[in-house]
């Protein structure tokens, strides 16, 4: 019997030394939802997840994210938020207007961080009043309005360039920054702007079908209706021998020659860095919204397709060159 | 006693106790030394890990320090580099344009690229985010970056501002193209740059360690943090004069460092700074550790202490219980160790000293027994001793009581003796001396009586004399009494004739013999006949008989008999019975008389009283059974009984 106590004591003073020593902490695995609403977004939720790994955030063992896998929309997209406000994630993601928007709508009440990346006028999209102190359980990145310059880099590749199309679908609001941005700097450039109003995809293919004839360049704005038909619009364009420019690298990916704008995948890492600040503590409501990088890219073979030249002094500030073949 | 004294008595036995002061000595030599070992380690590896952890901020401050001072000075590089390398002022405004955008595409510091002129216009500006035309250029002039630029001819460093534009915190650079030939300075490029990259890399020290770096600058002013939010609010850090453990930027206990950065004359300050928690997690760690493994070595220590405590301390306890019991007296206890150690041997010398102590005691018992034997024995001795002379005692005092009984029976004796020898002696003396003196006067039958009465007292006398000197020879053994054949009746006869008038009644068969002295017997019955007289009632009866070899002779009388408790008493000497009014005292010695010489006669002499008659029974031998006895006592002296 004395045996047995002494060995039980040992026994449980092992235990308790064991226990004592142990350092293994419970780490809690953050739930962070994920919507989009176009394919590009995608690439954005690409960047996002990237930059939270690069982050210390990784995936599976840090942070499960709850995705849909594809872009959705309408009642989907609704039911999707409404998921994670029910599943009561740590944080929201999201990407494109249309997105942030109904996140605003959905979430705002839930308590539950959202971090657009991106939602080209917060403001105009109406999910904040102050890009500095946004207030509310919204924050991220917004296109920088950097649609200017753009333009002004048209130019600088292809100086002959008088008068530009611009096709916009006008009830977009990010179409509508973007051509507010350019309207009244184009005279400055010694450009005239063809504001070719697009408001749905039929617009856009009456559009393609009755293609003006003299216009000297295309310039797409982040719009979401237009760029949907970018082929389509890239093909005439290149078959008229004009110059592109897109808002972002999809476009220059899709063929237009030029973009200076957010890379997709950027912006996400970028929206990255805003959601680990929330999570670890900041008010998503005091943290300011950032602009997008710009960055220039060209697509040489689509130069070199409609017969464009580009200016090496150009060329070496682009961050991105796409060469054909 | 109080309560109070119980408790001191209670303390005192608890802390003089072998097995309290054992524990607290090897609690004091091991356990103790145990516990203070990690609060005294764990304390100076605490305030080595704090230095060590100063120097590490240290480290990363300056590292940060570095990598800012690098990328804004980096930067005014870049500008120099323009004017020095690319000799931007001998381009014209388009190339110049070209050269500023192509320094803003390689440089994602740079927002914006202006150069100005020597009053302080702008000649060219690029920007990152806007396409600036012509009548977008303006004057820089009264702008410090500008104006100190100009003046000093080196290059500025200004505050850090949020850009709400940007969107980003810039600050604003200025370098002065300096003519080295006169040391105008024809231009200045003013630049503004983005203070995000810091952000960025404030951040990955954050994100790294949980460590905070941020800048400050001359005011304290928050301007680089990788919490933009943080910076919006202008938060302010107070820094100290040291480095060491002080309070964060939200207060918090840390270990903080800082190194300066002198950018021209703007100084901002890299703070480095680690919550001391996270900063001694590794002395704390190792602290638990080692505090966990100290009280589990502790715990072992006590539990070491306490076995060995009571390995030591419980065989003491037991040898002390085992010598109470022995004490007691159960000296068949016995330790009974196994132990081979000191324990051990004490145990078994216990045992051996007990089973001495037990084999001394047996022994000393047997000799106490022995002796006790001895002593019970003399005691025993002593008691018989004691109680023969308690019972010579108890026969001397029955002597000396017999003794003043029969100095007071002799008195009593020689005063019967006295009165009645006096008595008859008187009678005697009377009537010799009328017949002497007074003869003529008496008749001759008054004569005959008076001699008649002389011859009778003087009989009395005669009879009383006898009866002394029987009792005396008796005593002494020189009374002889024989035993013939005698005629009973001749006997009673005899007896009749001497005291006549009292016997009413006899039945005597005639020619009945029985062993007898015929003097003695004629003694015998003549006492009988006369204490019948004397003391019984008036009618007398005298019968004889012979049974079973026996001859009875029985005297009756219808006296008021004896109580039984006197019917031996009567035949002791001197005693009387009863003494009857009006009648001579009696010398007591009649019947005593009577039965020693019955008994001399082989006979022997009885009262009863039954019937309401009191009975004498002298029972002599018959000479029939023993016609040949004739026998005669022991004694040299003849018999004086007369005949």
């Amino acid at each position: 019997m004395a045996i047995d106590r002494r060995r039980s004591l040992f026994v449980i003073a092992v235990a308790l030394v064991l226990f004592g020593c142990s350092t293994a902490t419970t780490e809690n695995v953050l739930s962070i939802g994920l919507v989009t609403n176009n394919v590009n977004g995608l690439r954005n939720v690409e960047g996002f997840q990237a930059g939270m790994a690069e982050l210390g955030y990784e995936a599976g063992t840090d942070v499960e994210y709850i995705f849909a896998n594809e872009p959705l929309s309408g009642d989907r997209l609704d039911e999707a938020l409404e998921a994670m406000v029910e599943a009561d994630v740590d944080l929201i993601f999201t990407a494109g207007t249309p997105t942030g928007v109904a996140a605003h709508r959905i979430t705002r009440d839930s308590g539950i961080p959202v971090v657009f990346g991106v939602i080209a006028d917060p403001i105009r999209a109406g999910v904040m009043e102050d890009l500095t102190a946004p207030g509310g359980n919204m924050t991220g990145v917004k296109l920088g309005e950097d649609q200017s310059r753009r333009l002004q880099w048209l130019i600088e590749i292809d100086a002959t360039i008088r008068r530009v199309l611009v096709p916009f679908n006008p009830d977009d609001t990010a179409a509508s920054s973007a051509v507010s941005q350019i309207e009244s700097l184009a005279p400055g450039l010694g450009l005239d702007l063809v504001l070719a109003p697009a408001a749905s995809d039929q617009a856009v293919t009456d559009l393609l079908a009755a293609f003006p004839a003299d216009v000297d360049a295309m310039f797409l704005v982040p719009d979401s209706v237009v760029n949907a038909r970018l082929a389509d619009l890239i093909r005439v364009a290149t078959a008229a021998g004009l110059p592109t420019s897109g808002p972002s690298i999809a476009q220059v990916e899709g063929g237009a020659v030029m973009s200076y704008g957010f890379v997709h995948h950027e912006a996400g890492v970028q929206a990255a860095s805003i959601a680990v600040q929330i999570l670890n503590g900041a008010d998503p409501g005091s943290v300011p919204v950032q602009n997008t990088e710009s960055f220039l890219a060209i697509n040489l073979a689509a130069a070199q397709e409609i017969g464009l030249e580009i200016p090496d002094d150009v060329l070496r500030q682009a961050d991105v060159v796409i060469r054909g073949g | 006693m109080s309560v109070r004294s119980n408790l001191a008595v209670q303390a005192r036995t608890v802390t003089q106790s072998l097995r309290t002061r054992f524990m607290f000595i090897m609690l004091g030599l091991a356990v103790i030394p145990l516990l203070m070992l990690p609060l005294l380690a764990g304390r100076n590896a605490s305030m080595q890990l704090e230095q060590q952890s100063v120097a590490f901020q240290r480290q990363v401050a300056a590292g940060v320090g570095s990598e800012i001072e690098a990328a804004i000075v980096g930067r005014v590089d870049d500008l120099e580099q323009l004017v020095l390398v690319a000799h931007l002022l001998d381009h014209s405004e388009d190339e110049q344009g070209v050269l500023l955008n192509s320094l803003l595409s390689s440089e994602r510091m740079f927002q914006e690229i202006a150069l100005v002129d020597a009053d302080g216009d702008e000649v060219v500006r690029v920007a990152r985010d806007e396409a600036v035309l012509p009548d977008h250029l303006g004057s820089r002039s009264g702008e410090p970056s500008f104006e100190r630029a100009r003046l000093t001819a080196r290059s500025y460093f200004g505050p850090v501002g949020f850009d709400h534009e940007a969107r980003e915190p810039l600050m604003t650079v200025a370098y002065p193209a300096v003519d080295v030939r006169n040391g105008n300075v024809p231009a200045v490029l003013i630049a503004s740059l983005r203070f995000k990259p810091v952000w960025a890399l404030l951040g990955d020290h954050e994100m790294t360690a949980h460590r905070e770096v941020f800048v400050t600058n001359a005011a304290g002013t928050v301007v680089g943090h990788r919490d933009p939010t943080r910076v919006l609010r202008e938060e302010v850090y107070l820094q100290s004069d040291a480095d060491g453990r002080l309070p964060g930027l939200d207060g918090t206990e840390s270990v903080v460092a800082t190194v300066d950065l002198e950018l021209g004359d703007e100084r901002l300050t890299v703070v480095a700074e680690q919550p001391l928690s996270t900063a001694l997690e590794a002395s704390n760690d190792a602290f638990i550790v080692t505090l966990y493994v100290t009280a589990f070595a502790a715990f072992l220590g006590v539990a070491a202490i306490a076995l060995v405590t009571r390995q030591v301390i419980h065989p003491i306890e037991q040898l002390a219980a085992s010598a109470e019991r022995v004490a007691a007296g159960d000296r068949t206890e016995r330790v009974r160790t196994t132990r081979l150690d000191e324990i051990g041997e004490l145990g078994r010398a216990f045992d051996h000293m007990t089973a001495e102590l037990q084999s001394t005691i047996d022994d000393l018992e047997e000799r106490v027994a022995a002796r006790t034997f001895e002593l019970e024995a003399a005691a025993m001795g002593q008691r018989s001793l004691i109680s023969r002379l308690e019972a010579q005692n108890e026969e001397l005092a029955s002597v000396r009581d017999r003794l003043e009984e029969l100095v007071r029976s002799k008195d009593e004796f020689l005063g019967s003796v006295s009165h009645e020898l006096r008595t008859p002696l008187a009678s005697v003396l009377g009537f010799a001396t009328e017949l002497r003196d007074n003869y003529e006067l008496f008749d001759p039958e008054e004569r005959e009586q008076f001699v008649a009465l002389i011859a009778e007292q003087g009989e009395d006398m005669a009879h009383i004399i006898e009866d002394l000197l029987v009792a005396a020879r008796a005593d002494s053994d020189g009374l002889v009494v024989r035993s013939v054949p005698t005629d009973i009746s001749q006997s009673v006869e005899s007896v009749l004739r001497q005291v006549s008038g009292v016997v009413t009644e006899v039945e005597v068969e005639a020619g009945l013999e029985a062993l007898a002295d015929p003097g003695r017997l004629r003694q015998i019955l003549r006492n009988l006949v006369v204490n019948a007289r004397r003391y019984g009632g008036a009618e007398v009866s005298i019968d004889v008989g012979e049974r079973s070899g026996e001859v009875a002779i029985r005297v009756r009388d219808n006296g008021t008999g004896l109580p039984r408790s006197e019917w031996e008493s009567i035949f002791e000497p001197y005693t009387r019975s009863h003494h009857r009014e009006g009648q001579p005292a009696s010398v007591g010695l009649g019947l005593t008389v009577s039965r020693i010489l019955a008994r001399r006669m082989g006979g022997d002499l009885s009262y009863r009283h039954e019937d309401g008659l009191s009975v004498f029974e002298l029972t002599l031998r018959s000479s029939r059974v023993d016609l040949s006895a004739a026998s005669v006592s022991a004694g040299s002296a003849e018999s004086d009984t007369p005949s």
